[in-house]
């Protein structure tokens, strides 16, 4: 079957702008270009390649780097540090240059969700994102033993009451049912197909012992917490023992065991591939689907675990660019706000040495995605947004009669000056933005260029055409906006450009508040 | 059939508020079922103004509330303190109400409710073969299946698709102007799905903020992608947009007709979305369902704080429970409408009796839920849970969820039995949420000359007395039925003259369970339930 074959098809901005917006949230023209001229198998290898770290966040006020504990001044709050590190990932995703990276950050810190409210140190949930940054790409399996002894997961999950004396399933549980081989149907009284409660219980026992050290604040294992039983699991997973142990190796040795026992098994690798599925491709997982891409693409996944290679061959296939697949998601709130901003070339972000003001632009960005309820650092709950996994909506989660509008408040505000010391700017300035764009004087094809950079899927005439008549010229003809344009050019007053202004703000106000803009 | 309708004087609700309690019998219109008169005629005749006042509040509790410590079993006290002596409130501190349970200290404002007669407490609520997965037993909670079934619909939206059929086509209509039912949070959840996978209700946060930020938006139009992703999408999308732009108008009028008159506690987001439900309510939304969200109750840890049991976060939480349903209830009654709001509480399981070393509990099963409002049944419907008799260390069902809905379906909506069981997939028997009587069927049975008075004792151990009254010459037939439907024996059945009347029932013989006593007479059909006890 061709499925996964790589796509050799026809390679327009299209197909491009599909491939960045699922790879990165979005893209400038500019980069957009770049990857209509690379080609797919060069842009691939751009948006797959290894990167330098970005800085860490520093704290707002004074500057200093926190993310090692030192300068971390808990009186400030915890909310203080998760701020800080929310506006720091703002401008991270919106200022890398086209890569994988951030998506596929978000993606696992969304599959080994944490809150940071429970959390309650941004210092350890910066460090679990860390490890998540440098390593999405790669081994799945030693994400999975680190995750489990990642300082915000013990304290999340209570691994760090998980002892001998007292098991703690919590973590056990979401670690089969959410984190590896996932919960199937309900085959009897706490069977669950791929585990049993037997197999959590066993899961626990094998996880004593982990702690965060009050002192040191790092992960520890003490062995006489650790209980020395035998773990014996169900028959599903084959009624495998894992034999107690008491020595200070025995939590890492027994969590190996655990992980490769839960590895080993088939759906585990087809839950991970659907997942990532969901996230980069579509949500709805056919019988077709599964047996075409799923699971040829979880075999792969187990044979080494490798994360990189099996996207690669995901985001390079002739599934992938299938027609019906581009507009089939819709936009997250971080496909939304970080894929315009994306796209803004002429807003100016302040630069890290302005580091106060550029928290206080930033974090109003990471604020309008909590409004529209996602707020980064803070799923709603262990299984992460219910866009990704609750049936039979999916994506449709994202959007109610209270985010949409929450969306189109947002959207109007890009247009709204933001005042700042030295002046003020806006996000989207209209006038100066369609300026950086191919053909701002003719309504027709600038409303076709907006078309590519923020649109799934393409207008049609007509369509194209209202907006022009009804929308941009307000029930003139398309036609008129070259001269209105061309008055402005040659004579940029302030008539001139606010009438400009007027109406591309109107057009940008409509066209975000399209149905269509919703899709990605 | 209208004709005899309205010779009986029969409204829908007055019809149906008299099968409360009828567990599966099948109601019988002069001895046809009813289903055979469902069509327009009926339908019009039954979509009275009177019964679309009735609004239920759902308050989920997320997270799984441990009710153990919400409504504590002082008639165990000493088990229940040896299961989980590191979180146990203390004997002396519980607000103690009826039947040996009372309510952990900081639910002063619950207490207050219950002393006036305002809640219900069903204790024990759960289903067979629970699930303590969060995601699964809240969906199943949601959803109103059993555990070994996935519906993708919710308990709400099927009923409420079958009182709006066609539902979102054709509306806002005028006879339904409003949302059909909001959801206080940002997004719908699972309850309010209907048949079709269309949400039967909307999501709400302000309404000013809604109306402000709806207006701006086009009416949605164009053409559809030709891609059938795409274009669910865009239909999707265009629904909520239509959504949005249709009802904001009418929320933000009914927001501002109202204002909330008691006062509500401050910092306390359950409060803030009742607040808005009781000035909708009283604005004049014709929305028949609301659903509102508290988080947090997933206490693995910290649940109490250690050496100070009466605090902590559970504590909190509960405190703002009680605070914002006791300000709600106030409120409600300030507005003039609590005589048509019910409210009640879930949530997707109760947790383990035995506490961790964390000062917390781990997922468990049956918890108590609470029914609330001048209308709903006070008291305590069945007993503390016996912490002596544990399933795998959990707490034992006293009753299925589904129960407790159906209960709700036929006792405050009036649903009907065969509804009720298109609805739940299966039949429940019934738990009394809904005061026996009001005013209406006390009049209307006064007009018609006839008052049926409730069993007593109920449950019956051995003679109940079944007593009514006529003020007027009628035939009288008096039969019991058994929770199947079966006919089991005849009372009365004769011709009689205004007097008071007691009949005898003897027990004896017959099995424990829920029967129904039904009495036919002057045209009317009024029926109690008992429950006989051995």
């Amino acid at each position: 079957m061709s499925w996964l074959e790589p796509y050799g098809g026809q390679w327009t901005s299209r197909e491009a702008a599909h491939l960045l917006r699922r790879a990165c949230f979005g893209a400038s023209k500019a980069q957009l270009n770049q990857a209509v001229a690379d080609g797919l198998q060069t842009t691939i290898t751009k948006l797959f390649a290894a990167r330098p770290l970005p800085e860490p966040p520093v704290d707002q006020t004074s500057g200093v780097s926190w993310t090692s504990g030192d300068n971390y001044d808990p009186s400030n709050g915890a909310n203080y540090y998760y701020q800080g590190t929310r506006a720091w990932l703002v401008g991270i995703m919106v200022q890398e240059e086209p890569s994988i990276r951030e998506k596929l950050t978000l993606f696992w810190m969304n599959h080994f969700a944490t809150e940071g409210s429970i959390v309650r140190n941004a210092v350890y949930t910066y460090k679990m994102m860390s490890y998540l940054r440098e390593h999405g790409l790669g081994s799945f399996r030693d994400m999975v033993k680190q995750i489990t002894i990642e300082e915000a997961m013990l304290i999340y999950l209570n691994g760090n009451t998980n002892t001998a004396g007292n098991p703690n399933e919590n973590y056990a549980r979401e670690l089969q049912e959410l984190f590896t081989i996932g919960k199937g149907p309900e085959a009897g009284e706490g069977d669950y197909t791929n585990y049993t409660e037997q197999d959590v219980q066993a899961a626990a026992k094998v996880l004593t012992g982990w702690r965060v050290d009050r002192t040191t604040k790092q992960t520890v294992f003490q062995s006489r917490q650790h209980d020395t039983s035998d773990k014996t699991f169900s028959h599903r997973y084959q009624n495998t023992v894992i034999k107690g142990r008491s020595d200070a190796n025995a939590g890492s040795v027994e969590l190996d065991e655990l992980v490769s026992m839960i590895l080993k098994q088939p759906a585990t690798s087809e839950y991970i591939v659907a997942k990532l599925y969901r996230w980069f491709v579509n949500s709805d997982v056919t019988d077709v689907v599964r047996e075409n891409v799923v699971l040829p693409l979880a075999s792969q996944l187990a044979t080494d675990w490798n994360v990189g290679p099996v996207l690669i061959k995901l985001l390079s296939s002739q599934h992938f660019f299938d027609v019906k697949l581009i507009g089939a998601q819709l936009r997250s709130p971080a496909d939304l706000v970080i894929g315009i901003l994306r796209a803004l070339t002429t807003f100016q972000i302040p630069t890290t040495s302005e580091f106060n003001l550029r928290f206080r632009y930033l974090i109003s960005f990471s604020t309008s995605m909590a409004a529209q309820q996602m707020s980064l650092l803070e799923p709603p709950s262990v299984a992460g947004w219910t866009a990704y996994y609750q049936v039979p909506g999916f994506y449709r989660e994202w959007l109610s009669t209270a985010t949409l509008p929450q969306r189109n408040g947002f959207t109007d505000s890009l247009m709204k000056l933001i005042r700042t010391p030295n002046g003020g700017q806006y996000a989207l300035d209209s006038v100066e933005f369609v300026k950086t764009l191919d053909h701002p004087d003719d309504a027709l094809l600038l409303i076709a260029e907006l078309n590519e950079l923020f649109f799934a899927i393409p207008f049609t005439e007509s369509t194209t055409t209202r907006l022009a008549e009804d929308v941009l010229m307000d029930g003139g003809r398309s036609y008129e906006w070259a001269n209105v344009w061309g008055q402005y050019v040659s004579d940029p007053n302030k008539d001139n450009t606010n009438k400009v202004r007027t109406s591309l703000d109107r057009l940008f106000s409509y066209l975000f508040r399209m149905a269509e803009f919703q899709l990605f | 059939m209208k004709n005899q309708l309205s010779q009986s004087g029969l409204s829908r609700r007055q019809f149906l508020t008299r099968t409360t309690g009828a567990v599966t019998l099948p109601i019988l219109l002069n001895g046809i079922p009813l289903k055979a008169f469902d069509g327009p005629v009926l339908g019009e005749l039954f979509n009275t103004q009177s019964e679309a006042d009735r609004v239920l509040v759902l308050v989920q509790l997320s997270g799984g509330n441990d009710g153990l410590n919400t409504v504590i079993p002082l008639d165990q006290y000493s088990t229940y303190n040896s299961l989980r002596s590191n979180i146990a409130i203390p004997e002396n501190q519980v607000l103690s109400l009826s039947s040996g349970a009372g309510l952990h200290p900081s639910m002063g404002g619950l207490k207050e409710l219950y002393t006036n007669n305002l809640v219900g407490i069903i204790q024990g609520v759960t289903y067979p073969n629970p699930n303590l997965s969060h995601f699964r037993s809240s969906d199943i909670w949601m959803s109103g299946s059993s555990s070994d079934v996935n519906w993708s619909t919710g308990w709400i939206g099927r009923y409420l698709n079958n009182q709006f059929p066609g539902y979102p086509e054709g509306y806002p209509s005028a006879t339904m102007p409003d949302p059909i039912a909001i959801q206080m949070t940002a997004v719908v959840g699972l309850t309010l799905i209907g048949v079709s996978g269309q949400s039967m209700g909307m999501a709400l946060q302000d309404p000013e903020t809604f109306y402000n930020l709806v207006n701006g938006t086009d009416v949605p139009t164009g053409d559809l992608p030709d891609t059938e992703y795409a274009a669910g999408n865009v239909e999707f999308v265009r629904d909520v947009q239509s959504k949005s732009l249709e009802y904001s108008g009418v929320i933000n009028t009914a927001a501002d007709k109202a204002q909330n008159i008691a006062p509500y506690p401050a910092d306390n987001d359950l409060a803030e979305q009742l607040k808005i439900v009781a000035r909708l309510i009283a604005g004049g939304l014709k929305t028949r369902v609301y659903v509102v969200q508290q988080k947090g109750y997933d206490t693995h840890s910290g649940q109490t704080v250690e050496g100070a049991p009466t605090t902590g976060d559970h504590a909190t939480l509960l405190q703002q429970l009680s605070d914002a349903l006791l300000a709600f209830q106030n409120d409600l009654a300030a507005l003039k409408v609590d005589d048509r709001v019910v409210t009640m509480s879930f949530s997707e399981f109760g947790r383990r009796p035995t506490s961790n070393l964390s000062y917390g509990t781990d997922h468990g099963t049956a918890a108590p839920m609470f029914v609330l409002g001048t209308p709903v049944q006070n008291g305590i419907t069945g007993h503390s849970p016996d912490l002596k008799d544990l399933d795998n260390g959990n707490l034992k069902m006293q009753f299925d969820f589904r129960q407790v809905y159906a209960s709700v379906l036929s006792q405050w909506f009036g649903a009907d039995p065969e509804l009720i069981k298109s609805i739940l997939g299966e039949e429940f028997s019934q738990v009394k949420v809904i005061k026996g009587s009001n005013t209406s069927v006390q009049s209307d049975e006064v007009a018609s000359g006839v008052r049926f008075m409730p069993v007593a004792p109920n449950p019956v151990r051995g003679e109940a007395r079944i007593q009514y009254t006529l003020t007027t010459e009628t035939s009288v037939k008096i039969e019991v039925f058994d929770n199947l439907g079966f006919h089991v024996q005849t009372l009365v059945n004769e011709h009689q003259g205004p007097n008071q009347y007691t009949i005898p029932l003897s027990s004896t013989g017959l099995p424990s369970g829920t029967y129904m006593v039904q009495l036919l007479a002057n045209g009317l059909r009024l029926v109690q339930p008992m429950v006989v006890v051995r």
